[in-house]
């Protein structure tokens, strides 16, 4: 199997359910396929690559599709259940890098002092602590935890600085969900996710999406958070050589702080899942970056 | 291989980075605190980001991403997310030679010694981009004419000085430009200029205007044979 053949296996979001408008016909891409979302009048939406339709479902705020006619299911997000919850889907950066590249700087912590300064971090208050990663063999996920932070302003609803506990969750390769310490409550976590479109192997669209207990902010206020955090994010995204993610151990260097890519790098190449990857140090790409 | 001009000395002060580029080397170009040049591949070796979105502290560089500190040595020498570890010798980036000369950055990307013969006694004018190639800029220049509003049509004599570099003389004036000429990526390039050194404010300003003209007309030609 090659790497788009894997890729197509698997679900991916193309829009906001409560974006779309009726009687609509939208232009997208998807793994470097052009395709059409199109509402019906009736709220019907269907998908069609090349006037062949494929198959879509509803979840999680967001339009899925997949290219197989017989993909992976998708992904179970307990969480989407609880209606206390407030559930924020958040819109769509574009993003010039590999879908995976977004993936792994989402499971980063190291990085929150320096690119999201005095929001999800601040020196000095710059070290990562031990923390562990698996492979939950039963559902075939990448999981981090006991993972701690200290953050100024953990989230909108924050007022002071706290120490937040984090559990990392990568269901499949370009979508990852983040648990976090809720700053208003101590029995319960914040979940945050980010569901990635990738466009072709070096652009993708994220999709955002948080499911809070937070009955101060507006959607509005909420959003605008976490499109500023995006918004920091791409910045980096964006400018790192070489575009794709490398997943020859030779090619960057990694710490302890970083177990959570290393172990999902790792995982990437188990399965295949290259879409998005350099797999190896004599890539043409690489060799020129050098 | 000679040493490229990348920029002027004066447009880079100390504790500042800034990005540029010899034969598609994407590089870092910075300067610390003490002052100490160091021109590096733009590519932090732990996640690959562009070093030229980094800081300066003191006599290190740190990358925006993680805030990895890397001495003028090229070594890491600090790890935000492990204060007490000292990194291993092995994290470092690969350097290029580079040097302040005749009030140029000069790189030298072989890192052998080539010293361009340049006078010591010149003053910056002023880096300029041009959305050209190169090659346009340097078939351009010998044609080159230039009115000025108040002098009207100036008597200058061109010619080329070797490698990329080239010396306007405004005859009667008493006035050379010497300009470097920079090749950068996606068909555009840059000239560094410089004049001798007894000039007034006026003629500076004389000497901007005279080259904001040769990008007007090297990007107006371009223009034309690309469509």
């Amino acid at each position: 199997m090659n790497a788009i053949e894997q890729a197509m296996q698997y679900w991916y979001p193309i829009g906001m359910l409560g974006d779309l408008q009726r009687s609509e016909t939208r232009k997208t891409r998807l793994l470097g396929m052009d395709i059409e979302l199109k509402t019906e009048q009736s709220g019907l939406i269907s998908v069609f690559h090349q006037k062949k339709p494929w198959n879509t479902k509803s979840a999680y705020g967001h339009i899925w599709t997949s290219p197989s006619k017989m993909p992976k299911p998708l992904f179970d997000v307990p969480e989407a259940g609880d209606h206390e919850r407030r559930f924020v889907p958040c819109g769509s950066v574009r993003v010039r890098c590999s879908p995976l590249r977004a993936v792994e700087n989402f499971l980063d912590v190291a990085h929150f002092p320096f690119v999201h300064t005095d929001i999800l971090g601040a020196e000095p208050h710059t070290e990562v602590e031990p923390y562990s990663v698996n492979i939950d063999e039963t559902k075939d996920e990448v999981i981090a935890t006991k993972v701690k932070f200290y953050q100024p302003q953990a989230a909108k609803s924050a007022s002071d600085g706290i120490v937040t506990d984090y559990v990392y969750r990568v269901p499949s390769p370009m979508n990852a969900l983040l648990y976090k310490t809720c700053p208003n409550r101590d029995d319960v976590q914040d979940v945050i996710a980010i569901f990635v479109q990738p466009l072709d192997e070096e652009t993708c669209d994220v999709w955002p999406w948080m499911a809070l207990y937070d009955d101060q902010s507006t959607m509005a206020e909420m959003i605008e958070f976490q499109q500023l955090i995006f918004l920091q994010d791409r910045s980096v995204l964006e400018n790192q050589i070489p575009i794709k993610l490398p997943l020859d151990p030779k090619m960057e260097i990694p710490t302890r702080a970083d177990l959570t890519s290393v172990a999902y790098r790792r995982w990437l190449k188990k399965h295949g899942a290259i879409y998005g990857a350099m797999v190896s140090s004599t890539d043409d790409a690489w060799v020129a970056a050098q | 291989m000679v040493s490229f001009a990348v920029g002027l000395t004066k447009n880079l002060p100390d504790g500042r980075v800034m990005r540029s580029f010899v034969e598609n080397h994407d590089l870092v170009i910075w300067r610390s605190v003490s002052g100490q040049l160091s021109c590096w591949l733009n590519r932090c070796p732990h996640r690959g980001m562009r070093l030229s979105h980094g800081f300066v502290r003191g006599e290190a560089l740190a990358c925006v991403y993680h805030g990895w500190h890397y001495g003028k040595d090229t070594a890491c020498r600090y790890i935000p997310a492990h204060p007490d570890l000292d990194p291993p010798g092995t994290i470092k980036t690969m350097a290029f030679r580079s040097f302040d000369k005749g009030g140029i950055i000069w790189v030298n990307i072989d890192n052998k010694k080539d010293e361009p013969i340049i006078p010591n006694n010149l003053l910056s004018v002023r880096s300029l981009e041009f959305r050209c190639p190169l090659e346009m800029v340097e078939a351009e220049i010998p044609e080159f004419e230039y009115h000025s509003a108040k002098k009207g049509l100036l008597n200058l004599k061109i010619k080329k000085q070797g490698f990329g570099k080239w010396i306007i003389e405004i005859l009667g004036q008493g006035l050379y430009m010497h300009l470097f000429l920079h090749k950068l990526p996606s068909q555009k390039c840059a000239i560094h200029a410089l004049s001798n050194d007894n000039v007034s404010s006026e003629q500076r300003k004389d000497m901007s205007r005279l080259l904001e003209h040769l990008r007007y007309v090297s990007e107006a030609k371009y223009k034309v044979l690309a469509a």
